[in-house]
């Protein structure tokens, strides 16, 4: 099965690739708050926009699989933008959010796909309280896929068998996907703790 | 042969539900080095024997390990091999997969990197420490399953079907594998040609019971 893992960039050799995680994640700290504290002119947001370009091509990130994925998670934020517009002054406030957003969405995109998933886990880990959210991250990356190939599995039964699934069935298959995972989890556990785990 | 008893099971019974009993009064011993395979119908208890042997499952009865009634400090003796590796694979890196039971089971940190490759080496997996395990195929999953427990040199390995869903060279490969590693085994298979290849000695189980038993000098006539 075909998966679209986030980190898939970050095997290739490329600019950011090469650049450590620390500094990475320090780069697009400022970078994010620069870009909330320059004027609002168009003309302070255009070294931005050719920094992201940059990033693009010296990377090795294709444009149209980058631009997918930004506008995923930029088609929820439109939606609040746009009705900035009914207020006073609300043309200006819509251009500016959507291009900070626009900018700063498309710099994590661009950091995070260029980072090992392993790499930025243990840089969480060291910020104050990091250990759990790290711990957490790495089981939902390491069982996603696996949740994914399972909802798969039982939806390619459902077709075999001569139902094409509905909203009703992908309620019916997502409840299945919960018992059958619930069960996975207590194996994992008994894994864990054959291995010496214990709960603390 | 050597002697020296390594698991004694006494008694055991253990049930999901009350009364509907999974295994009923089961008694066994296993020698030292020595490789007793389970046979059995689906359902008949096999896996559910080494989950309870290994400490996993509340039993009725006694699992001796070494003369000693099951404890948690005797769990660094014993490895255990789940069926699916990606129940047993479960961290981002293989390097921390293979890590995991040695970090546990307090080895020196500095010996670990050492610990892991050698441990990867020995499955023929060398150079995959930075692998991410969902990249892997199944039988590469197996076979990280596999340095992750040999990796902290239990002496007892308590295996679930190993060679489940494995190609015909895998299969092989990993028997191999299996065979070469000097420890006391416990192997719950539905695999026949792979418990008479290796083991010196075949259990049947059904219902919950133990039926029969083989040795390998009565079957190695036949094959």
């Amino acid at each position: 099965m075909k998966h679209h893992f986030i980190d898939r960039f970050a095997y290739k050799r490329g600019f950011l690739q090469e650049v450590n995680t620390g500094l990475k994640i320090f780069l697009l700290v400022l970078l994010i708050l620069s870009l909330l504290l320059i004027p609002e002119k168009i003309i302070f947001y255009v070294p931005f926009i050719i920094l992201v370009f940059m990033f693009l091509i010296f990377s090795k990130i294709p444009f149209i699989y980058f631009l997918k994925r930004v506008l995923i998670i930029f088609s929820f934020l439109i939606v609040l933008f746009f009705l900035s517009i009914f207020k006073e002054n609300g043309l200006r406030i819509f251009i500016f959010s959507f291009l900070k957003s626009l900018i700063s969405i498309s710099l994590v995109f661009l950091f995070v796909m260029t980072t090992k998933m392993f790499f930025l886990l243990e840089f969480i880990k060291k910020v104050p309280a990091g250990f759990l959210i790290s711990e957490v991250f790495s089981f939902l990356y390491r069982y996603f896929f696996l949740l994914q190939d399972e909802f798969e599995k039982m939806k390619r039964g459902m077709i075999s068998k001569g139902k094409d699934p509905k909203l009703k069935d992908y309620f019916l298959l997502s409840g299945n996907l919960f018992v059958r995972n619930y069960e996975r989890s207590e194996r994992v556990l008994k894994a864990m703790i054959s291995r010496g785990w214990r709960i603390k | 042969m050597e002697n020296k008893i390594k698991i004694e099971v006494k008694n055991l019974s253990f049930c999901y539900e009350e009364e509907k009993y999974v295994l009923k009064n089961i008694n066994l011993k296993v020698y030292e080095n020595e490789t007793v395979c389970i046979i059995g119908e689906n359902g008949s208890g096999k896996t559910t024997l080494l989950l309870c042997i290994a400490g996993l499952l509340k039993y009725k009865g006694e699992v001796k390990i070494d003369g000693e009634i099951f404890s948690e400090d005797l769990r660094k003796k014993m490895g255990f091999l789940f069926e699916n590796p990606d129940d047993a694979l479960f961290m981002p890196r293989v390097f921390d997969d293979v890590a995991f039971g040695p970090r546990n089971f307090g080895f020196e940190e500095k010996r670990i990197k050492e610990i892991v490759e050698n441990s990867l080496e020995k499955v023929g997996l060398y150079g995959f420490e930075e692998r991410v395990p969902h990249h892997l195929s199944f039988g590469e999953k197996k076979r990280v399953s596999l340095a992750s427990i040999i990796s902290y040199n239990p002496e007892i390995l308590l295996l679930d079907e190993p060679t489940l869903g494995l190609s015909p060279l895998s299969r092989g490969n990993f028997i191999n594998l299996i065979k070469n590693i000097r420890a006391t085994k416990l192997i719950a298979t539905h695999d026949l040609e792979m418990a008479i290849q290796i083991g010196d000695r075949i259990v049947l189980i059904d219902e919950g019971e133990i039926k029969k038993e083989w040795r390998r000098e009565l079957y190695s006539i036949f094959f």
